[in-house]
């Protein structure tokens, strides 16, 4: 309860939320809100090509005549999807391999150090687009791209977290009255480490559509005739000259989305810092 | 620990790293793709030229022998030749890297001058207009796409301000110019060129910027967070109390500050790098982002192993040569 008392008294944590609620929703009903969904897909209408923010077209339309707003909308649900399923696949993965590595210590433990090292030598698009390239282009390959790409950052923080409660009290006592080690992970490690790990998540979901974007825009990531706002960006940006809302409008959702995200992150990393904890409890 | 062991205790794992990289690359362009050599010539390809692109780069052979084959040549500094070119790639590399670090290091200037400018008036400022802006803006700055943000300052300044700043390219191409080192700034000073130059620095202006806005956020974050907390010091508090001028004081303050952002630096250079994909594709600037970019959309896999670990050597020691700034920048540090 106090922790959401002061979730809500964040107030740029608040606007965050309020936002990822609304983009959420907008993902979820896109379907039906869109003022032309069937130009979610392949359609023509070249009677209406490259028209202007009008009353009929809020953000203008493509060099196929299809409604932006509506395009841009429906590719919220692609963008979000590919977002939260590979940092769900990243965070799930790294954590096990983060929690294996700082509980068992060892060889294993610097063997998946390093591996998690060599991922993170590269910048991540580079990586990504290594990856995207050898799976060829795609949504399932992105999400897998996009997975690989964040994978080590999550699996480098569990371990650090699993190496500062290893030594506690309570999971030394676990162990010496012959608790597994199954069990002292499951009863006392991973409670007492998920929280950052949920936090780190947040954010990254925010820079995993950042990256699938920049993988679409570059042309290995989704194909057309998709939505994607990255995609989106690439095919305004031949058309910059003469439409200006073509790519302006797709890249704007895609600021306002990892703001959102970044937001909410940050108002999680705030209220729940141990530091920031121990200070409230202080002043109560 | 002496800053020679800590040295050489870095560079001895680099080639580890490096090792594995190439086995990481390896596997994803040699043994991930059903068939390496049809995807590698492209869809539509006659099987003899498959075959040919199979046996020019050893596709043919069990994959042990293409590790090794492959590892040797790559320990000589030969890639192979580049699909989509048709060069050497240690050619191509050789061609493209003076744009990529000029650029780079021209974004790097530009967001450690101007973010720590920020940093500083927003510090000094502190609660009023211009702080709650820029702190505004610091919402924004991680979380806009370096490829938009490029097509937008092009919508801006180069259309819709008919030709304020030019659009793309590295020089406007009717000035007579030849390149010496292929540093085009470099080498318009060196040889007196000033149409050269000029022209060179007002291309290099909107790519930079929009390749070091994510830095130039940080660097602003950070010099106004450490400034406001350096003033609060002990020192500080005496030097305003025997009357220093406040400019004074606050430039002493600030030198303070300077450790992080400097070691933040290096850090942010690797970061930079990945960032040129999509600057330099927006803004047709010939450097090995573009050159990855195309590598990528025609699956050269022989320019994307390179890259790779170019990108990857780069990085690494930029990070090491920002851990060292520490031993030699912070005098605490040393003592210990």
């Amino acid at each position: 309860m106090r922790i959401l008392r002061l979730l809500v008294q964040n107030k740029l944590g608040m606007i965050g939320a309020v936002m990822l609620v609304l983009i959420a929703l907008v993902a979820l009903l896109a379907p039906w809100i869109a003022p032309y969904p069937e130009d979610g897909r392949r359609a023509v209408h070249l009677e209406r090509m490259l028209r202007s923010p009008t009353a009929k077209h809020w953000l203008g339309t493509d060099d196929m005549g299809r409604d932006l707003l509506s395009r841009i909308l429906l590719g919220a649900r692609l963008s979000l999807m590919i977002g939260v399923v590979s940092i769900g696949f990243s965070a799930t993965f790294g954590t096990i391999l983060g929690l294996v590595a700082g509980y068992v210590g060892g060889w294993l433990d610097e063997a998946l150090m390093r591996i998690a090292d060599i991922f993170m030598s590269v910048p991540n698009v580079i990586l990504g687009m290594a990856i995207a390239v050898a799976l060829k282009p795609g949504i399932r390959n992105v999400i897998i791209a996009v997975s690989l790409v964040f994978w080590p950052a999550t699996a480098r923080l569990m371990r650090g977290q699993v190496l500062s409660i290893r030594e506690k009290e309570y999971v030394e006592s676990g162990r010496a009255m012959g608790a597994s080690a199954w069990r002292i992970m499951r009863v006392h490690i991973i409670p007492n480490c998920i929280t950052p790990i949920l936090v780190h998540a947040t954010i990254q979901v925010g820079w995993a559509i950042l990256l699938s974007a920049t993988l679409s825009f570059v042309g290995v990531g989704v194909q057309p005739p998709l939505p994607e706002w990255g995609l989106l960006t690439s095919s305004g940006r031949r058309f910059m000259l003469i439409a200006w809302w073509y790519a302006t409008f797709p890249g704007l959702a895609i600021v306002i989305t990892v703001v959102a995200f970044n937001l909410v992150g940050d108002a999680l990393r705030d209220v729940l810092d141990p530091r920031l904890k121990g200070l409230l409890r202080k002043g109560e | 620990m002496s800053i020679w062991v800590y040295l050489l205790r870095r560079l001895s794992i680099l080639p580890a790293i490096l090792l594995g990289l190439y086995t990481i690359i390896f596997f994803l362009s040699h043994v991930v793709p059903a068939d390496p050599a049809r995807v590698m010539a492209g869809e539509g390809a006659s099987e003899e030229i498959v075959q040919r692109i199979a046996a020019e780069y050893d596709l043919d052979k069990p994959l042990v022998v293409q590790y090794f084959l492959n590892l040797g040549r790559v320990l000589k500094g030969d890639f192979g030749k580049s699909i989509h070119t048709w060069r050497p790639v240690s050619q191509d590399l050789r061609q493209f890297f003076p744009a990529t670090v000029e650029l780079a290091l021209v974004s790097m200037v530009l967001a450690v001058l101007l973010g720590c400018l920020l940093g500083i008036v927003s510090a000094v400022y502190r609660g009023k207009l211009f702080d709650i802006v820029a702190s505004g803006f610091s919402i924004f700055w991680l979380a806009i796409p370096r490829f938009w943000l490029g097509i937008i300052l092009q919508i801006g300044l180069c259309l819709a301000a008919h030709g304020l700043m030019p659009q793309g390219g590295r020089i406007n191409s009717l000035i007579g110019f030849r390149p010496i080192t292929g540093f085009y700034i470099l080498d318009s000073l060196i040889v007196g060129n000033w149409p050269a130059l000029g022209s060179s620095l007002r291309h290099i202006v909107l790519p930079a910027f929009t390749l070091g806005i994510t830095s130039l956020g940080l660097f602003s974050r950070l010099t106004r967070t450490s400034l406001l907390n350096t003033l609060q010091d002990d020192y500080v508090r005496t030097a305003r109390a025997v009357g220093h001028k406040e400019r004074s004081v606050i430039w002493h303050a600030f030198r303070n500050v300077l450790i992080p952002i400097v070691t933040i630096m290096g850090m942010q250079f690797g970061f930079l790098l990945g960032g040129t994909v999509a600057v330099e594709t927006v803004f047709d600037w010939p450097g090995l982002g573009l050159y990855a970019a195309q590598s990528a959309l025609t699956a050269d896999y022989p320019a994307i192993i390179a890259l790779t670990m170019l990108f990857g050597v780069i990085r690494m020691v930029f990070n090491l040569l920002a851990d060292l700034s520490y031993f030699v920048l912070d005098p605490r540090i040393r003592q210990k």
